[in-house]
């Protein structure tokens, strides 16, 4: 077990089947909003969901409309349960404030090495810190 | 986050459920950011406006906006279809009405419905200017080009931004966190639209979250439409708000390099292999021009280009321009077109369209930003090349 301190963007508490994308993710493009499913052509984790994970992934890119696709995939209730960035932009954080999503990044040791697909994860995104199990 | 006594008020709910939700969503922005505080903007651009790409959740979502106005300037981006040629394109009629639905709402709001990813041809920013923008190849080209000041505002934070008429004073805002943190060497003569956007998307491949200082052989200096065509591509690999562009971007001049980490090099090989990615040969459904939306100046060398062969187009050549430029083609120019079966689409572009239904699925074009979205979107065969290598494939003179 390890606890790992960062910084909470949007406020919350999720439990969760961790998926890890080492890429940045454009969710215009990237994730189907219908599904939750990763999409985009040469992702190596295309065909599996990120619904009811804890999706870890380095920083948001591309498309400003990707908010929407993350507000669609909460009222699609395939959602992510929470999103761990290395560091956010403002496209993922406002698209997880309008969808209640809790958001960490800026974490003390480098999750993409520490986190692997499949680990538990507790997201205290009230106290500022994760537990990986 | 320190606000004023007025925008306290708008938080408690003063104004109206509207306003108090758009602020709310402002401040925890704003708070996550580390913003100090909101300053005032004169522009806002909002995106994500198409009802293919934020279907009913976002349809609802800007409607329950709809019962107050916007204060400040305020643009939109493209749509799902031409607002006057939907049917013979395909279009069917509850995606038209449910586009619709989103227009008048925007226009209800006091949004004008320029339709545009290029928001810059319809009001020029200036230098050092606040804006809320979305449309991430716009933020970039408001920032490399003009030296104007926005983040990269997701959809809804910039419609958000459009009604308080304010943005939190972070990110690109300051001139802190505008310095370069990358040198990128181009050493690959970037002439035309295809070549600068795939360099674009390669800057943003490497440089991640850095902001590049990026020279290029021979200067883009003046070739502000390949400029453009770079930011769209910068725009799509990367979350990067701004790039400093040696002999373009007025913070060009007295950039202070010490911040930079590494040097990038890029040869013309590294651009090749993303052509070889985007390879689709056949018959082509539409031949597309236009992402970012056109300027004058590319429409008509499209014109030139077409005089001189003279022959009807074997495929459909789309061209995506505003609204607004398009009231400045000259008619001759427009008349050709149509005799050629170019079709001047505004208000739109394919990545915004409902492709399926319009039995588009194999695409020609010259910008890596629509490869990348009508691949992974629509999934579109998709063939990136020269502008003039789209136009040949289109009046077939290479057969």
């Amino acid at each position: 077990m390890k606890i790992i301190r960062g910084r909470v963007l949007v406020e919350g508490y999720a439990e969760g089947e961790a998926l890890v994308s080492k890429e940045p993710i454009s969710f215009l493009g990237d994730i189907d909003p219908k599904t939750g499913i990763i999409v985009r052509k040469d992702h190596p984790l295309r065909g599996l969901s990120i619904k009811d994970k804890v999706f870890v992934f380095p920083y948001g890119k591309g498309s400003t409309v990707g908010s929407y696709i993350i507000y669609q995939l909460a009222k699609n209730n395939v959602a992510p349960k929470a999103i761990l960035n290395v560091k956010s932009e403002p496209i993922i954080i406002i698209g997880c404030v309008i969808s209640e999503i809790p958001l960490m990044d800026s974490f003390k040791e480098n999750i993409l090495k520490i986190v692997k697909n499949g680990d538990y994860i507790v997201v205290n995104g009230r106290e500022g810190h994760i537990i990986v199990k | 986050m320190y606000l004023t006594k007025e925008e306290e008020k708008i938080l408690s709910g003063e104004y109206g459920p509207e306003y108090q939700k758009a602020m709310k969503a402002l401040v925890k922005l704003g708070e996550a950011m580390g913003a100090e505080r909101l300053v005032n903007i004169v522009h806002a651009h909002i995106s994500g406006i198409s009802y293919r790409n934020i279907g009913d959740a976002g349809l609802e979502f800007i409607e329950e906006l709809s019962k107050v106005k916007v204060k400040v300037f305020s643009t939109c981006n493209p749509a799902g279809f031409d607002l006057e040629f939907w049917k013979s394109l395909n279009i069917p009629e509850e995606f038209f009405v449910k586009q619709l639905r989103i227009i008048n709402a925007l226009s209800k709001m006091g949004v004008k419905t320029t339709c545009t990813c290029t928001p810059y041809y319809v009001r020029e920013p200036s230098f050092g200017e606040h804006l809320a923008w979305g449309e991430s190849s716009a933020v970039l080209y408001a920032n490399t080009v003009y030296g104007a000041r926005t983040n990269r505002e997701g959809g809804p934070s910039s419609l958000f931004s459009a009604l308080i008429g304010k943005t939190p004073y972070m990110g690109m805002h300051l001139s802190e966190n505008r310095k370069p943190r990358v040198i990128v060497d181009a050493k690959v003569s970037i002439e035309e639209q295809a070549y600068a956007s795939t360099l674009g998307f390669i800057i943003g491949d490497l440089a991640k979250d850095k902001i590049p200082y990026v020279k290029t052989k021979p200067s883009l200096k003046e070739k502000l439409d390949l400029v453009k065509a770079m930011c769209a591509g910068v725009g799509t690999s990367s979350p990067l708000p701004m790039c400093i562009v040696e002999n373009v971007s007025p913070e060009a001049k007295n950039a202070d390099l010490s911040y930079v980490e590494e040097r990038i090099h890029v040869e013309k090989y590294d651009l090749e292999k993303y052509f070889a990615k985007y390879s689709y040969s056949g018959n082509f459904d539409v031949v597309f021009l236009g992402c970012p939306h056109l300027s004058l100046y590319e429409v008509v060398s499209v014109w030139k280009y077409i005089s001189k062969e003279r022959v009807k187009a074997k495929y459909p050549v789309f061209l995506a321009i505003s609204r607004h430029m398009y009231s400045k083609i000259p008619r001759n120019v427009l008349e050709e077109f149509r005799k050629r079966g170019i079709r001047v689409l505004r208000d739109t572009c394919l990545v915004v369209a409902p492709l399926d239904k319009m039995r588009i699925s194999t695409v020609a074009t010259n910008s890596i930003k629509h490869a990348y979205y009508l691949e992974n979107i629509h999934g579109v065969k998709v063939r990136l090349c020269k502008t003039l290598e789209c136009l040949k494939l289109a009046l077939g003179a290479d057969s």
